[in-house]
């Protein structure tokens, strides 16, 4: 009795802490629900003192989903931001429009947290093509150079039935125009930076109804060279931080990336897609190893994607298919002996067929991997074959549903099975309002890393997938206030992260399924597009809650129930742009809260950072050029993104560009 | 009267007040008694190592230690620390330089930078050090560049001693300097007095760690990922300082790739670091206990557990040290045992502790 006793205790102290545990969870998903009703009550109110307003010629669009994510928001980058950034990366559009943690090294290496997850947990696609390092498991955004891609879009959340593996915490879509161009188009840009970076880039679009060619070039140049204090070097004999300029900082990236359109008859289009890119990058250093010229490391990489593809349009169907061949190689501190390189091969093949009220699609993706990684085993190869089922419906016009399937199947190793299920309900739908409520249950997944299952003797091969279940609430509401719109958009949610997968020591170092991480956020964003007398006006005004707990970890059960690191709780960012004539105003302002190191031994500080630019459009008889001054930091903050690495203080870009049609 | 009285006690005021200040002071300083250092390697950005003091008296810690006494962080890894004349000296491989602190106040002074790379660990004797630095590596299994620093301690200055092949832990035995070859079978001698490296001692496999029991000298030796060997090669041999020559080789088939080994007062015990793989990719740490005197294993687990990174032993109170680390992105343990297995303390650390210097 005695015995039993004593084990009863602990037992019902883990079970009252699991419920304790549960209840917690369920009160702060309630407690950012409520927020969201609360606000949509206010809204509510809103619109109800303010009915007088009636205005026809806005009319309402709405938000844009994917066809088959209903209940799932997809966040356009506009083609301002887009533009503004062309001649950066996908960290710099990302940090400066959106309120999205990005870890960066200055101009280097950066990483993506969407909603508490790791930058392993978003996928990043090009036409379809997940640009995740299969070795890795992640892309470094420092060296996607936004000039390439013609529209981007974010969506929040996982996905992993629509998008496949790598899809929890969200997914970003980088797109290519694929329409037909009529004549000639010409853009070529170059913009200079006083941290000496150069950029230079040339877009050339020909065709006629039936063939389309666009090619895209650019060069960078980054020196990457500024002035910031020193605080891991302290001076012993002056007592004091020296000021010190950034070393090894250095990148030297281009690519080319070729489309060909052949469109014989309005049913059938034939493309291919061929894209070349060669990155050659100083790595950071941190602060203390700054003027440390023997730890300087430097990275080559250099991407083959070809792609080629048929699609035909029938009056209720739509079929696409497309082969493939891709090639990443990377080699570290030039030691070619130790180069890491993946080829894959890929088929994939769709059938969309529409219904009266409904939209089915079904299709294959498969891919043939083959690493040459100087640690693997030899001979090594992988199969990988997704199968997948969207279905939506749309009844009455008011309430929508999406159910989709997928299911992958990797040689040798067993993945899950994966579903979502989306709801929405228009209550309101009219010329100057519109208002919508959104549902969405999902579950997403990943697929282990190369590295994570055959790196040396230290890979598991039986290490299982991570994977996600989550809960989305959404409520959109968008309305037109005489010549203005005003669009707010509102989410919750609740992801529970399983099998989150760590390197650990366990006499070597070796990766396990480790962490159960509980990730609880709200999403608010706000535009509002209105006129003042001739001046157009765009206003922005986005906030992201993220509470991101690691509920279970066996090697890191010290840190159990704290945020994890580098994972701030607060987000937020504000854009206001001004078009009055062929001038254009933009001012930016993004806000990081403070994050946890790793190790916790301490926080960094939150930063707001500002940034403004202007521009002007010369137009001449056969072209415009365009002029662009932009100030990044304009306040000169002194800030960390990533612990001890340097960041610039107040700098300028001048950027030119000429457009012919 | 009443003015001398007046005088008298503000001057026995000002004396108090000057008395409690230099108290004060003195309570700056480190009570050595009980006292260890334990480095934490760290994580590999931001803020990277630390130190922790632990007193084993009264089993506390405290950790960020050098943060404590100096206000900033640290912002290097730390290979090792040494101890001589009153200082420490931390091997601060990822920043290539050697970080010189007062051993009482724990405030540093001085940092030697100039031809330091990849410091490793430390040996002094008089007033020379001498560094293990691998140089820059491109390649682990050559170590190219990899030399052995002699510093000047009465200016900091650096003369290089080149020889590839890398070198681990050192070790002095009376005139001579032994460093344990990180590439190569063999232990490579270095005379103190000509500075000239001798005719290197023969080992089964690439060397690690010394432990020194008075003539004699035990080194670990491991296979590793760059060299592997069978693991019959794999163990700890006992080299004669006075002839230079191989006595006698335990081999320990678990012995780990750092190859971490520790000695008791009487050096009638090695205590080594060993790992387990278990079939299903788990690995089970132990410390495993060699007796010296008959050259074999008395106990291959005389602790098991997980994740063990690095192991000490105190001759002045005979306790065991173990250090855990189970990630760069966790916190780590130090765990304090008796000779015979007993846990008698366990505290949080800092990340990935791996060394530790008794006071």
């Amino acid at each position: 009795m005695g015995l039993l006793s004593n084990w009863a205790i602990p037992i019902t102290t883990i079970i009252n802490n699991r419920i304790m545990k549960k209840q917690q969870t369920i009160i702060k998903f309630l407690s950012t629900t409520l927020l969201i009703i609360c606000s949509l009550y206010v809204s509510s109110q809103n619109y109800k003192t303010s009915d007088t307003i009636t205005l026809k010629e806005v009319k309402i669009k709405g938000v844009k989903r994917h066809k088959y994510g209903v209940g799932t928001i997809i966040h356009n980058i506009d083609s301002l931001s887009k533009e503004t950034y062309s001649n950066g990366n996908l960290a710099d559009l990302l940090s400066n429009t959106m309120p999205i943690y990005i870890r960066k090294q200055s101009d280097s290496f950066s990483t993506i947290t969407l909603r508490g997850t790791s930058a392993n947990h978003t996928a990043i696609l090009v036409n379809g093509i997940n640009l995740n390092s299969l070795t890795l498991g992640h892309s470094n955004l420092g060296n996607i150079d936004m000039f390439l891609f013609d529209y981007a879009d974010i969506q929040l959340g996982s996905s992993g039935a629509i998008y496949g593996t790598d899809a929890i915490g969200g997914t970003i879509n980088l797109k290519l125009d694929n329409s037909l161009t009529n004549g000639q188009k010409l853009f070529a840009k170059t913009s200079h930076s006083s941290l000496n970076n150069h950029f230079y880039g040339v877009k050339y679009f020909t065709g006629n109804k039936k063939f389309d060619s666009k090619t895209r070039v650019f060069y960078v140049k980054n020196e990457n060279r500024f002035k910031f204090k020193n605080l891991a070097n302290y001076n012993f004999s002056k007592k004091q931080y020296p000021t010190e300029y950034t070393n090894n900082s250095r990148k030297e990236n281009y690519g080319i990336l070729q489309q060909f359109l052949y469109k014989p008859s309005l049913k059938n289009t034939f493309n291919v897609l061929a894209w070349y890119q060669r990155n050659w990058d100083q790595i950071q250093p941190s602060m203390g190893n700054n003027s440390n010229d023997g730890t300087y490391e430097k990275s080559f990489d250099e991407y083959i994607r070809l792609l080629s593809g048929y699609e035909r349009l029938g009056s209720n169907y739509k079929f696409k298919t497309d082969i493939g061949y891709m090639k990443d190689k990377q080699i570290h501190n030039g030691n070619s002996n130790e180069s890491i390189s993946t080829e894959r091969f890929i088929a994939n093949s769709s059938l969309e067929y529409s219904l009266s009220t409904a939209q089915i699609n079904v299709g294959i993706n498969y891919k043939y991997i083959i690493p040459d990684v100087y640690t693997y085993p030899n001979q090594l190869d992988e199969h990988r074959t997704d199968v997948f089922f969207l279905y939506k419906q749309d009844i009455f016009n008011k309430f929508k549903y999406s159910i989709n399937l997928r299911q992958s199947f990797v040689s040798g190793y067993k993945s899950p099975f994966t579903p979502s299920l989306g709801l929405s309900y228009t209550f309101a739908d009219e010329d100057k309002v519109k208002k919508v409520l959104s549902l969405k249950l999902a579950k997403g997944y990943k697929i282990p890393t190369l590295n994570q299952r055959f790196w040396g003797t230290q890979g598991n091969p039986d290490i299982k997938p991570e994977k996600s279940k989550s809960v989305e609430l959404g409520y959109n509401y968008t309305r037109a206030i005489g010549k203005s719109i005003l669009s707010i958009i509102l989410n919750s949610y609740y992801t529970d992260v399983d099998n989150w997968i760590m390197w650990v020591n366990k006499g070597e170092w070796i990766p396990i399924n480790e962490r159960k991480v509980e990730c609880i956020g709200g999403e608010f964003f706000s535009h509002l597009k209105f006129k003042i007398n001739t001046i157009e006006a765009n206003f922005r005004l986005n906030y992201f809650f993220s509470s991101s707990i690691l509920q279970e970890s066996e090697t890191e059960a010290s840190n159990e129930g704290k945020q994890l690191a580098y994972t701030p709780r607060h987000n937020a960012n504000s854009n206001l742009a001004l078009t009055y004539n062929d001038y254009i105003f933009t001012t930016d302002i993004t806000y990081t809260g403070e994050r946890h190191v790793t190790g916790y031994n301490k926080t960094l500080d939150g930063f707001y950072l500002l940034n403004s630019s202007i521009s002007k459009d010369f137009s001449f008889n056969t072209f415009i050029l365009g002029c662009r001054l932009q100030v990044n930091n304009l306040l000169n903050k002194d800030y960390q993104s990533w612990e001890y690495y340097a960041m610039p203080g107040r700098n300028y870009n001048i950027s030119l560009n000429i457009k012919i049609n | 009267m009443k003015k001398l009285s007046l005088i008298f006690a503000s001057l026995l005021l000002v004396i108090g007040l000057f008395t409690s200040c230099e108290k004060s002071d003195s309570t700056d300083e480190i009570v050595v008694e009980g006292n260890a250092i334990i480095v934490n390697y760290g994580g590999y950005s931001g803020a990277k190592g630390e130190f922790s003091l632990f007193n084993e008296i009264d089993g506390t810690i405290t950790n960020n230690y050098y943060n404590i006494k100096n206000n900033r962080d640290f912002t290097s890894n730390i290979q090792s620390l040494g101890k001589h004349n009153g200082k420490l000296y931390s091997m601060s491989n990822n920043a290539d330089k050697i970080d010189i602190i007062d051993l009482y106040t724990f405030k540093q002074d001085a940092s030697i930078d100039a031809d330091i790379v990849k410091p490793r660990y430390f040996a002094a004797k008089g007033n020379k050090a001498y560094v293990s630095c691998l140089g820059n590596v491109s390649e682990w299994a050559v170590v190219a560049n990899s030399y052995i620093a002699v510093i000047d301690l009465t200016d900091n200055t650096v003369k290089k001693f080149p020889q590839a092949g890398g070198f681990e832990g050192m070790a002095i035995v009376g005139d001579k300097l032994y460093a344990a070859s990180y590439t190569k079978p063999e232990v490579a001698v270095f005379d103190l007095a000509t500075e000239k490296f001798e005719t290197p001692i023969t080992i089964e496999s690439q060397a690690r760690h010394f432990a020194v029991d008075g003539d004699n000298l035990w080194v670990s030796h491991v296979s590793s990922y760059s060299i592997p060997v069978s693991s019959e090669h794999v163990g700890i041999t006992c080299i004669n300082t006075k002839t230079n020559t191989v006595e006698k080789t335990v081999n320990i088939p678990s012995l780990g790739g750092n190859g971490y080994i520790a000695i008791n007062n009487d050096g009638s015990k090695v205590y080594a670091l060993g790992n387990k793989y278990n079939a299903d990719y788990t690995t089970t740490s132990n410390v495993v206990v060699v007796d010296t005197k008959s050259a074999s294993i008395e106990n291959n687990s005389l602790v098991a557990g997980g994740s063990f990174y690095g192991i000490g032993y105190n001759q002045t109170t005979d306790k065991l040290y173990v250090l855990i680390s189970p990630s760069t992105t966790v916190k780590g343990k130090v765990q304090v045992y008796n000779t015979d297995g007993t846990l008698l303390n366990e505290k949080e650390a800092g990340i990935a502790p791996q060394h530790v210097v008794f006071y």
